[in-house]
């Protein structure tokens, strides 16, 4: 299957997650670590951590999902959903068998990290910040690992779509910016759901949640896409609307 | 072919571009729009935007590759070796780096044919964004701020175009192998932060090559440079991607078990 197709077929899962069919951890297991087998990192140093909470965590899951909660309407997936809404989306539907959080990481120098950075004064955190404690937070090396989590994820993504496994991303979350002055995460405040201070576990600044496991043969109740002819439409109230920016919006060929 | 398949295939090109056959406007326009159809966007609101430098952009790719050069010896391909008359320092000691790089035309192989840089992006409010603003009777910014020309560049915006411009990129990475392509990623430049309280970009000094200031079009925060084209039939001098550990540069990722921990609760 092309890469098109097979990407074409991925679509945000809300409330049609099976919870009888369930991934076994193996599984998931075996799809990361095929993921990191071929996933780009500058220096071959991986800054993230991956939190996988399973199908037995399922306070775990339902703390993350309160923390993906930022707006009192239409939050994602709707896990602030009014009483006539939990029954429309079913909640055992809404809670994915898998959830993955990714969160920033302090790297320990690998060999080629000794190696080349000896040659340099002051040694390789000098040059390689992802492998200082004073450093490994700051912007620079926060904006590195979001792209490496990108890439690692849409492979990912590849690997589970070609096992009819779905996956969907949630970046709607309090974030973590670090003030290095104050040597503190700024947090920002959830009003309506949890902080990611409800998950003890979480110490570094989360990057993202990923969901994983079999879509339900089911309408997803909560999905902002419908499919016409085979063609995928995003609705509101009837009116399509899929729609991104043309190419010519976000490409500049400097001719 | 599978995922495994194809993205295997991909390395670092350093300094093996094929100068002579060259991807023509046409096909990156395609490999991109295809990559657009399928990449996944929070609202679908791409909050970034592409500088395409192509075959005819010698000047700008070559400003990039100095933008590149963040240190006095082994930044990346080395392209702070145009004020050193192509002196560089290696573990092989001070070489030539024009002996090792230019092709039987004198091209430098370091070129890639196509340069793409990434920014950060104000969106137009699309018509998801209207339509649910207008249903619960806030403004387009209060929610989405994305297309805040205030607040789009902040923090939560930057991590949120990261993330997304390294989806799409390994999207088009994979476009690119089906198409026999390289692809390249290039993070080594000097980085911009929104200093929010003062409006503007604090921007980071490069020592050893040029500044982004160097390129005007670029004027919102730089987030990623790839670079594509094909892969010439050469060694690649440059290359790190050794399968011989005892060479200098072995490729060795942490374990999975560094990376990753499962939590193990009771079950409900």
């Amino acid at each position: 299957m092309s890469i098109e197709e097979l990407y074409s077929k991925r679509r945000q899962i809300r409330a049609a997650w099976d919870n009888e069919k369930v991934p076994p951890k193996e599984l998931i297991y075996d799809l990361l670590k095929r993921t990191q087998n071929i996933a780009p990192s500058k220096q071959n140093l991986f800054p993230f951590k991956i939190h996988a909470f399973g199908p037995n965590n399922y306070k775990e899951k339902k703390i993350v999902e309160q923390i993906c909660c930022l707006f009192e309407v239409g939050a994602v997936n709707n896990f602030n959903y009014n009483e006539a809404e939990r029954d429309k989306a079913g909640e055992s539907n809404t809670l994915p068998p898998w959830v993955l959080v990714f969160e920033l990481r302090k790297c320990k120098p690998n060999k080629f990290i000794i190696e080349y950075g000896e040659r340099f004064e002051g040694g390789p955190s000098t040059r390689y910040t992802q492998i200082d404690e004073n450093k490994f937070r700051e912007s620079s090396n926060r904006t590195l690992a979001a792209i490496e989590v990108g890439m690692f994820t849409k492979i990912l993504a590849g690997l589970c779509l070609e096992n009819d496994l779905a996956i969907s991303y949630i970046k709607s979350f309090p974030e973590w910016a670090w003030k290095g002055q104050r040597n503190e995460y700024s947090k920002n405040k959830n009003n309506v759901g949890l902080s990611w201070d409800s998950l003890p576990e979480i110490t570094e600044a989360p990057l993202l949640v990923v969901q994983i496991g079999y879509k339900a043969d089911m309408v997803d109740p909560l999905s902002s896409t419908v499919e016409v002819d085979g063609v995928i439409y995003s609705t509101k109230g009837g009116v399509l609307i899929e729609d991104k920016p043309s190419i010519d919006t976000i490409v500049q060929f400097k001719d | 072919m599978s995922i495994e398949e194809i993205f295997s295939k991909r390395r670092q090109i350093r300094a093996a571009w094929d100068q002579k056959r060259l991807p023509s406007k046409e096909t990156i326009h395609d490999l991109l729009q295809r990559t657009l159809n399928i990449a996944p966007s929070k609202q679908n609101l791409f909050p970034f935007k592409i500088h395409a430098y192509g075959p005819d952009n010698l000047e700008e790719r070559k400003i990039i590759g100095q933008i590149c050069a963040l240190h006095p010896t082994g930044s990346v391909n080395h392209m702070d070796s145009e004020n050193k008359k192509g002196m560089i320092k290696t573990e092989m000691g001070n070489i030539n780096v024009n002996e090792h790089v230019l092709d039987d035309e004198g091209n430098d192989m370091r070129l890639s044919p196509w340069v793409l840089v990434f920014e950060q992006r104000l969106c137009e409010p699309n018509n998801f964004i209207k339509e649910y603003s207008k249903l619960h009777n806030i403004t387009d910014e209060a929610r989405f701020t994305q297309v805040d020309g205030k607040r789009f560049r902040e923090s939560t915006n930057k991590s949120l175009a990261c993330v997304e411009i390294g989806m799409f990129c390994k999207i088009l990475a994979g476009l690119c192998l089906e198409n026999n392509l390289g692809i390249s990623y290039i993070k080594s430049f000097p980085e911009w932060t929104w200093a929010g309280q003062r409006g503007e970009y604090n921007k980071n000094t490069n020592k050893v090559g040029l500044e982004w200031d160097s390129l005007p079009e670029i004027t919102e925060c730089p987030i990623m440079v790839v670079q594509i084209g094909y892969v010439a039939d050469v060694d690649d001098f440059f290359a790190s991607n050794s399968i011989d550990p005892n060479w200098f540069h072995w490729e060795n990722k942490p374990s999975l078990e560094t990376i990753l921990e499962y939590h193990k609760k009771e079950a409900r």
